[in-house]
């Protein structure tokens, strides 16, 4: 939804420059700051309303935390993916905490996540159901209004590398949607679809998209 | 200086929401995590173009750096308090970069610092570590674009409390400047004032605030 507030600001598909504030810190930690599982989690429950990833060179990255705007259209997609799971589908389903453990230590959540009971049956022998234990199948990034759709292509590439095969980029502002897709080099741009299927990964799944624009 | 461009942009006294991005963070560390002087220095030295500062509370404060307008404005400052210093005025003075450890272990730095000898010599015997040791008797703090007035009101009032004995909040934006002196309760407001005297602090420095307003 672009209201008029928004309209009149400036350009925002670029980063904030810095003096009016910035979108996100990728902070380089002190060699003594061990980066493990444990303080990665401790970090999130000490300093709600920000959300943390890691990146494959061990830096911290801090961001702040979904808006209502973007958390409600996660929820919605969501909401049709938990229906579609009732009505006969499987695997796990994560919101935007649900953060997923990478290879390479990289922890990093998507807005909407799904698993298939394939790759969960990966999981090792002692996991205490706190991380998603492999890449899912299925991710849904919905940009926010500070981020940049570049960065966030670069993430979607990059969920794609460690081994998503279906991957939604929702840009509700520019009203776009790229579906990136395994195997396949360039996503797919639609201008504001109706709905989106989840093909041969959530065979049977409808996304509705009307409400996500709600124009 | 207020600029077209800045005056169509929403109320900048208020912290940045959200969506927006975010002007500063406030880190609540694991306990693992030790703020030490030196993972503090390393922090700084990893992470160019950003600012650090530690709290009362142990939190690590994140900033973006100065940008160019208030940059050049505490250039002006310091040139003036330099030239007054090495003629006659004696101390030391500092850029923003000038990290000041007080007794409890926070660090922070104001944009402009001096320090009178008689301070510098209250220093801990054999200190040689890379952070001014005693808390400056001046400090200039220029408020950024993205920073609220409340706040770095406040920053001046915990200055006052560490033992600065003159304190300048200046806020190009406002065209405002708030002294601080020690032993007075409320800091004095000035609306555009032309110069500021270092009035019994640094005695005989008068600064001209022409190219601070930038009109």
């Amino acid at each position: 939804m672009v209201t008029a507030e928004a309209q009149a600001r400036p350009d925002l598909s670029a980063p904030l420059p810095n003096e009016w504030g910035f979108e996100y810190i990728q902070l380089r930690l002190p060699p003594e700051w061990q980066l493990t599982e444990e303080f990665f989690l401790q970090l999130c429950e000490l300093n709600e309303g920000w959300e943390f990833e890691t990146t494959a060179a061990g830096e911290l990255v801090i961001m702040p935390g979904t808006g209502l705007d973007n958390s409600e259209r996660a929820m919605l997609i969501g909401a049709d993916v938990v229906n579609w799971r009732r009505s006969g589908g499987s695997g796990r389903i994560g919101g935007e905490a649900g953060m997923a453990h990478l290879p390479g230590g990289v922890l990093r959540a998507p807005d909407v996540s799904w698993t298939s009971d394939e790759r969960m049956a990966q999981r090792p022998e002692d996991y205490d159901g706190v991380l998603i234990p492999v890449c899912p199948d299925f991710i849904v990034e919905i940009r926010s209004r500070s981020d940049s759709v570049s960065r966030q292509q670069e993430k979607m590439e990059q969920w794609m590398s460690f081994g998503a095969r279906l991957g939604w980029l929702i840009d509700a502002y520019d009203e776009k949607v790229w579906i990136y897709r395994e195997g396949q080099g360039e996503p797919e741009e639609l201008d504001k679809p109706d709905s989106l299927s989840g093909e041969d990964v959530l065979v049977g799944l409808v996304v509705d998209l009307a409400r996500i624009w709600t124009d | 200086m207020v600029t077209a461009e800045a005056q169509a942009r929403p109320d900048l006294s208020a912290p940045l929401p959200n969506e927006w991005g975010f002007e500063y963070i406030h880190l609540r560390l694991p306990p693992e995590w030790q703020l030490s002087e030196e993972c503090f220095l390393e922090l700084c030295e990893l992470n160019e173009g950003w600012e650090f500062e530690t709290t009362a509370a142990g939190e690590l404060v994140i900033m973006p750096g100065t940008g160019r307008e208030n940059s050049k404005r505490a250039a002006e400052i310091l040139v003036d308090v330099g030239n007054w210093s090495r003629s006659g005025g004696d101390g030391e003075y500092h850029p923003g970069d000038g990290m000041v450890r007080h007794p409890d272990g926070i660090m922070r730095s104001p944009d402009v610092a001096w320090i009178s000898p008689e301070r510098m010599n209250q220093r801990q015997e054999g200190y040689d570590g890379v952070l001014i040791p005693v808390c400056p008797d001046f400090v200039v703090e220029i408020r950024s674009r993205s920073d609220s007035v409340s706040r770095q009101q406040e920053k001046m009032e915990q200055w006052i409390s560490y033992g600065a004995r003159l304190g300048w909040l200046i806020d190009a934006y406002s065209e405002k400047v708030w002294v601080y002196r020690e032993g007075q309760d409320e800091p004095e407001e000035l609306d555009k004032p032309n110069s500021l005297s270092g009035e019994d602090v640094l005695v005989g420095l008068v600064v001209d605030l022409a190219r601070i307003w930038g009109d």
